[in-house]
């Protein structure tokens, strides 16, 4: 199932990021490998990971990628993994959504 | 989920040493770097192991003597007393009045009593981008995906005029009785507000990458802060028929300001970038300036630069307007994504709060900015390395510090900061298995905060579910920018990978 497709309709932001590191290099990588697979959602580029930095990461900022991270409507972490479970991601999704429809 | 999985194969012999910032630190003695922000979660040294590491002395004591606090509030208007919510992104003040925009519609706020600002009128069925008073009641507003629109306000009411549809409309710019707006799409689209009751279009001007604003200053140029292609003059001699220059390169820029000939232009990470323009069709840059943060929006006013800096705003001293001095730093009790000015306050939008804050350019005070509010110290023993910079024109003075624990030892690369210096913060851990929470307390001559407080836990963060997230603004690979607090509201899910 692709998250964006299914959820961007909901409102549900969907965003891929790229910690490419210095200068243009890197950044035509993460080009390339975005075309080739054909990712139609927005690719941010976190330049030398300064951003990546800030997330409270377990194990660490050299934990293996990918890392996923789920933020919900109210700015705070939802939820995390990095062995990517879809069913878990779902469901938090869907909790967050229910959540938002029930504020002012 | 295509992405993942391939991304999943291709990243599952990843090794620890792919992923490695080293090349881009700088040296801990470049103090001016801007770029470089310290991990807090490093264990590695900072690889300079010839660096003077200084104890700082025990205890956690304020000092007798402080100077004035360079920056101090003057009042506030929290939309929230009147049930409403506006997060507001973008300021604009005319007349006494603050025009406010966001996510949450429109507020606008009295401001003629800086000391009480007051609601005058909301409009929340909406979200705008930017917002640009137009004289007497009116504005213009836009919204990226459906262009530019007319609101007046009357009797404690807002009214929608026309709407000129159009899409990746934002920048803003009122001048001579025309507006002009920028689109991601059409280039700039000028209208003729000499009535703003009856709006009419005038002309668009095709150019243009990924323009987020378009400001004017008092000569003939207006300059538009594009994220594709940098810094873009724009001859307004003919009023009806704008030229667009050559732009200047600048990633990140998102607002240009300029004023008696130098241009000042807030770009992410980098600061504020200083351009003599006296020769605009050559901009000639001459400086950065560090503000912390992330540089986003600008307001000048009684020769003090206001720069809202994503959690946080600095005032800078124009007294040498080749080179802003540090003048004042306060961390935003929300927000600091939009400043305007009232022509001698800031007025900072602080999410769902407007608040006034006043600059004395007299007062010559340090201003301490810590590049973390939270450490985690790592689990196994070792140093966290933080940065201090003195955003104020005051020499900054480290005079104790307090650690929760004996196992946590505080030193410094020095004790004593210059305006608009910066020293690294060294905190050592020596494990012993037992766990590690407190507050590390520490005491400078800063009058905004003498004893400053922040949290230590050791060990990595287990959990980080209700964490707060980092806000941040990133470029995408078109060049349109993405910022985390703009999305409050929104689920977001990101996933960040690797290419290899």
């Amino acid at each position: 199932m692709n998250l964006y497709q299914a959820y961007a309709d909901q409102g549900v932001v969907v965003w891929a990021i790229a910690t490419p590191g210095e200068g243009s290099e890197s950044e035509a990588a993460v080009r390339d490998f975005a075309e080739a697979l054909g990712i139609t959602m927005p690719v941010l580029l976190d330049d030398g990971g300064l951003v990546h930095a800030q997330w409270p990461i377990p194990g660490g900022a050299d934990a293996p990628y990918p890392q996923e991270w789920i933020v919900g409507t109210d700015g705070d972490i939802a939820w995390f993994d990095r062995e990517f479970d879809l069913d878990e991601a779902i469901a938090v999704i869907e909790a967050e959504l229910a959540e938002s429809d029930t504020e002012p | 989920m295509t992405l993942l999985l391939l991304v999943l194969t291709a990243c599952a012999g990843r090794s620890e040493d792919v992923k490695d910032n080293d090349d881009t630190a700088p040296d801990s003695a470049d103090t001016t770097d801007t770029a470089d922000t310290p991990d807090t979660t490093d264990t590695t040294d900072s690889g300079d192991d010839t660096a003077t590491w200084l104890a700082l002395p025990a205890g956690c004591v304020a000092p007798d003597a402080l100077g004035l606090d360079p920056v101090s509030p003057v009042g506030r208007y929290d939309s929230r007393t009147d049930g409403l919510f506006v997060e507001i992104i973008d300021v604009d003040v005319r007349d006494g009045v603050a025009w406010t925009v966001g996510q949450g519609g429109l507020t606008v706020v009295d401001v003629s009593d800086p000391e009480a600002p007051t609601l005058v009128a909301s409009e929340n069925s909406d979200r705008w981008h930017k917002v640009e008073p137009l004289g007497g009641t009116y504005a213009a507003a836009t919204h990226r995906d459906r262009g530019m629109t007319v609101l007046s306000v009357a009797e404690g009411r807002v009214s929608r005029g026309r709407t000129f549809s159009g899409i990746g409309e934002e920048g803003l710019l009122a001048r001579d009785g025309r507006l002009y707006v920028t689109s991601r799409t059409e280039g700039i689209r000028v209208y003729d507000v000499s009535d703003p009751g009856a709006v009419e279009p005038v002309t668009t001007v095709p150019g243009l990458g990924n323009p987020w604003e378009i400001s004017g200053g008092e000569g003939e140029h207006a300059w538009v802060a594009d994220a594709s292609l940098g810094v873009v003059p724009v001859d307004l001699s003919d009023p009806d028929a704008p030229v667009i220059g050559t732009p200047v390169p600048l990633p990140g820029a998102s607002h240009a300001l300029e004023r008696d000939g130098w241009l000042y232009v807030a770009a992410g990470g980098e600061g504020v970038v200083v351009f003599d323009v006296f020769d605009p069709t050559r901009p000639i840059e001459v400086g950065r300036v560090d503000t912390g943060g992330s540089a986003i929006v600008l307001a000048e006013a009684g020769g003090v630069l206001w720069v809202a800096a994503h959690e946080s705003f600095v005032a800078l001293d124009l007294g040498d307007p080749s080179a802003p001095a540090p003048l004042g730093h306060q961390l935003a009790s929300e927000y600091a994504l939009a400043v305007g000015t009232d022509g001698r306050h800031g007025v900072v939008g602080n999410w769902t709060k407007l608040d006034v804050w006043a600059a004395d350019r007299a007062a010559a005070s340090p201003e301490l900015d810590l590049d973390a509010d939270r450490v985690t110290l790592p689990a196994d023993g070792g140093a966290v390395e933080l940065r201090l910079t003195n955003r104020g024109g005051g020499t900054l003075e480290l005079v104790g510090a307090e650690p929760p624990d004996p196992r946590v030892a505080v030193s410094a690369s020095s004790l004593v900061v210059a305006p608009g210096e910066s020293a690294l913060l060294r905190l050592s851990f020596a494990a012993d298995g037992a766990p590690l929470s407190g507050d590390l307390c520490l005491a400078t001559n800063d009058p905004d905060g003498p004893r400053l407080l922040l949290p230590l836990s050791a060990g990595d963060p287990e959990d980080p579910v209700g964490e707060p997230a980092p806000d941040f603004t990133l470029p995408d690979l078109e060049g349109g920018l993405h910022t985390l607090s703009e999305q409050r509201g929104h689920p977001v899910f990101i996933t960040y990978f690797a290419t290899w």
